[in-house]
C-alpha cells in the first residue's frame, strides 16, 4: 500500500519537473526597437504641453519579432528611452525644464515609463530615466496605444507645430 | 429587401448619432478645474478615448525645504519620485458612463503617494463632485470641484 504511494508521488514529482522544465525551456528574449512618432500643434504655453504619437501595433514590422504573434507575448522590457526633436522644431531641449513620457491604450490603463528632470542640455537628443520595471506587453497585445510625451515649455512657444521621435530599445520575453 | 436596408441604415444612423452625442457630452469634463482646497488646478483633456487631469498650476510651486519646483517626492516607485508635480496626472483613465458620470479611473494623492479608485459626478456645468475611495464607494471621500472661468474679454 505505502509503495504504491509512494510511486504515485513519485510519478507526480517527475511529472511537475517535466512540466516546469518546459515552461522554463521555452521562453525566447528578443531585443528590438520601436520608434514612436509624437506631434503637437501651437502655441504651447509655459508649462506642460502634450506630444501625442499613436501607434498601431505590428510585430512583424519590428526587429526580430517578424514570427511572433500578439498571444505568444509574455513580457516586454524596456532597456532605454531616447528623444529626438525634430530638426524643423528650430528648438533643443533647453526650451524645456522637464519631460515625462507615459503610455496608454483603451484596454490598459496609464503608466508612467520614463522621465527626464531636470533637463540640462542643449541638444536635440536626450537619454531618459526608466521607471522601475515597466511592463509594457499588455499594451502590445492590443491594436493601438497611444504614446505621451510631455514636454514642460519654460515660455511660451508660437511655433505651429512640434514633433519629436521616441526610440525605445526593448526585450520581448515570449513562449 | 428595401425595408430591411432601411433599418439597418436608420439603426446605423441612430448609432452613429448615440456616439457622437456620447462624445460630446462626455468632453464637457474637458477645461480646467479646482479641488475645494485651493492648492492647485488641473487640466482635464481627452487622449483616445479617456480622460486625464494634470497639475497645470501650483499655489506653492516652490518646496521650502530644497528651494526648486516640488516633486513627486512621495511615489512608490523610488525612480520617479523626482517627477515634477507640475504637469503631474492625478486623474487618469476616466470614462464617459452617462448620466454626468464619469468612471472607471483613478486620483492620485501626492500627499501620500496612494493611488484611489475614482468617480466623477458632474452636478452642473460648472462643478464637479470627485469621489475618491478604496474597494467601494460607500468607503470614500467627495471633494468639490469648481471649473475655473475664464475672464471675458473687454470690448
Amino acid at each position: 500500500m505505502n509503495k504504491s504511494k509512494n510511486r504515485q508521488f513519485n510519478l507526480l514529482v517527475i511529472i511537475g519537473a517535466m512540466l516546469f522544465c518546459a515552461a522554463c525551456g521555452s521562453k525566447t528574449e528578443t531585443p528590438s526597437t520601436v520608434t514612436f512618432e509624437a506631434s503637437a500643434t501651437g502655441p504651447f504655453f509655459s508649462g506642460p504641453n502634450s506630444l501625442i504619437a499613436e501607434y498601431s501595433v505590428d510585430l512583424s514590422a519590428l526587429d526580430g519579432l517578424k514570427d511572433v504573434s500578439k498571444d505568444q507575448i509574455d513580457e516586454i522590457k524596456i532597456s532605454s528611452v531616447r528623444v529626438i526633436l525634430n530638426d524643423e522644431n528650430d528648438m533643443d531641449f533647453s526650451s524645456f525644464s522637464s519631460a515625462t513620457i507615459q503610455m496608454v491604450s483603451s484596454d490598459v490603463d496609464m503608466q508612467t515609463i520614463a522621465i527626464k528632470n531636470p533637463i540640462e542640455t542643449k541638444t536635440q537628443e536626450l537619454v531618459f530615466d526608466l521607471s522601475d520595471e515597466v511592463d509594457i506587453a499588455d499594451y502590445f497585445k492590443g491594436e493601438k496605444l497611444s504614446l505621451v510625451l510631455d514636454l514642460d515649455f519654460i515660455e511660451d512657444s508660437f511655433i505651429e507645430e512640434i514633433g519629436a521621435q521616441v526610440i525605445m530599445d526593448i526585450t520581448v520575453k515570449n513562449n | 429587401m428595401k425595408k430591411t436596408i432601411l433599418i439597418a441604415a436608420l439603426s446605423a444612423m441612430l448609432f452613429a448619432f448615440t456616439t457622437v452625442k456620447n462624445d460630446a457630452d462626455g468632453d464637457r469634463l474637458t477645461g480646467i478645474w479646482e479641488p475645494s482646497n485651493g492648492k492647485v488646478k488641473v487640466k482635464i483633456d481627452k487622449i483616445g478615448d479617456k480622460y486625464y487631469g494634470k497639475i497645470v498650476w501650483l499655489k506653492e510651486p516652490i518646496d521650502p525645504k530644497t528651494g526648486s519646483p516640488k516633486v513627486d517626492k512621495n511615489n512608490p516607485d523610488e525612480n520617479l519620485r523626482n517627477t515634477p508635480l507640475k504637469g503631474y496626472r492625478i486623474l487618469k483613465d476616466f470614462t464617459y458612463s452617462g448620466d454626468d458620470e464619469w468612471s472607471e479611473g483613478t486620483i492620485y494623492d501626492p500627499e501620500n503617494g496612494s493611488t484611489y479608485s475614482c468617480t466623477i459626478k458632474m452636478s452642473d456645468e460648472n462643478t464637479l463632485d470627485i469621489r475618491g475611495y478604496i474597494g467601494i464607494s460607500a468607503l470614500g471621500r467627495t471633494d468639490v470641484w469648481k471649473r475655473l472661468k475664464l475672464p471675458s474679454k473687454k470690448k
